[in-house]
């Protein structure tokens, strides 16, 4: 039997193999333990109007735009625009790298019916590179009209009544 | 890779590859480090991270070194090839700063980016390849031409497999953004090219299906695994099988899992 592992970083690192059956056999769940370490640089909060995004195309599509940050211990990056299967369905992708982990997972945020988002506001700059990631506050408008903010202490989304 | 400078892009690719090696299992592994979309920038070949930094092929190389280091440090079993992977993102609107690709200096930044590999040194236990992540829905600009030619360039100055981590998002016999099936071919399937296809999704993206009909358009005998993500139903396992069970060809048992 070959036992393979394959990678991606980039986005992401991870890892499972399988074998002939496809019966899981081995996972490399990160365990970077001593390994992972601080960068030397941070990444200033900024929006970005044209982004590569971390996920796939057949996940977000169109991408109107993006935020970001990195401290010198993790980055998370927001990006919005809506499912590419659904257009009609707004979504954030957020991606976070734990450098001092070696550690990576992106999560997807659905807004029904809003049409593709916009981030408008969110903490920009110098010196709240570690904070926003904490607990940042990204404002958004949908093609459809809907205003809300994504929280990022805890992922999740509310939306402004009128 | 996130960094902001090219010495945390060498941090960051000996950790990943130092905590790659160490949960690796007995055989062969690929470790994919993927350096974000092709650019050109001033007359240098390199890439843009996903968040969004520059780097020269030639800062790159020092990264894959350093992959290369970081998996020799922390070695326990088995042998790796280590793959460097851009994307297709954009090549025709690439932003400010960078020069749109046409066919001519995309065949060259694939040409360039296998060159980046020949000055690796490495152990008796690791090899090194190129790939990408080429998706039509990443270029709405750029003709699909551009996105092949710069797969021909890495593909005719590499002696190394090229692994294609892309899509197929094709219904009948037209894609996303222009393409063909046929174009698809050109990237995931012919001499020297081999594909781990994207299986997110079975619903409404059913790309088991997809990928199921691009293998019998483009005759591939076998894939060369699967690319899986949990922000799709699938476990990882069930990418791989969703694949096996749809398509008449092989199925190699890799899984890439993004992230990680």
């Amino acid at each position: 039997m070959v036992v393979a592992l394959l990678s991606v970083l980039a986005a992401g690192a991870a890892v499972a193999c399988s074998s002939e059956d496809g019966a899981e056999t081995s996972s490399a769940e990160r365990d970077g333990g001593d390994i992972g370490r601080a960068m030397t640089e941070t990444i200033p909060a900024q929006i970005d109007a044209q982004p590569q995004t971390f996920v796939s195309s057949e996940v977000l599509r169109p991408v109107t735009n993006a935020w970001r940050t990195a401290s010198r211990e993790r980055l998370t990056e927001v990006d919005a625009g809506a499912l590419a299967a659904d257009r009609s369905t707004g979504a954030f992708a957020i991606f976070r790298h734990d450098f001092v982990l070696t550690r990576q997972d992106v999560t997807l945020i659905e807004v029904k019916d809003s049409g593709p988002l916009r981030i408008t506001k969110a903490p920009i700059g110098a010196g709240v590179e570690e904070s926003a990631q904490r607990d940042g506050e990204i404002e958004f408008v949908g093609a459809h009209g809907v205003r809300g903010t994504l929280h990022l202490s805890d992922d999740t989304v509310s939306l402004k009544e009128g | 890779m996130t960094a902001a400078n090219a010495a945390d892009l060498k941090r960051q690719a000996y950790d990943a590859a130092a905590s790659f090696a160490r949960s690796q299992g007995p055989g062969e592994s690929l470790l994919v480090l993927d350096f974000g979309a092709a650019r050109l920038k001033k007359g240098t070949y390199g890439a843009a991270l996903r968040s969004g930094t520059f780097f020269s092929n030639e800062e790159i190389g020092t990264a894959l070194q350093a992959a290369a280091h970081g998996y020799e440090d922390h070695h326990e079993r088995g042998s790796v090839t280590i793959a460097y992977v851009n994307s297709n993102a954009f090549l025709g609107r690439p932003g400010r700063g960078y020069k749109a690709f046409d066919e001519v200096t995309a065949r060259e930044a694939g040409e360039q980016q296998a060159k980046t590999l020949a000055g690796l040194d490495l152990s008796a236990h690791q090899s090194a390849a190129i790939g990408g992540d080429i998706e039509p829905g990443y270029d709405a600009v750029a003709k699909p031409e551009v996105a092949i030619a710069m797969v021909a360039g890495a593909n005719s100055a590499s002696g190394k497999p090229y692994y294609d981590v892309g899509t197929a998002p094709c219904t009948g016999g037209n894609c996303t953004n222009g393409w063909t099936p046929r174009d698809i071919c050109e990237v995931a399937g012919g001499h020297g090219r081999v594909a781990l296809p994207e299986i997110y999704f079975a619903g409404v993206v059913d790309q088991p299906s997809q990928w199921a009909k691009i293998q019998k358009t483009c005759k591939i005998d076998s894939f060369a695994g699967v690319s899986s993500s949990p922000i799709g139903p699938f476990s990882p396992q069930g990418s791989w099988r969703a694949l096996r069970e749809k398509t008449s060809a092989g199925v190699d048992p890799v899984i890439v899992v993004f992230p990680g």
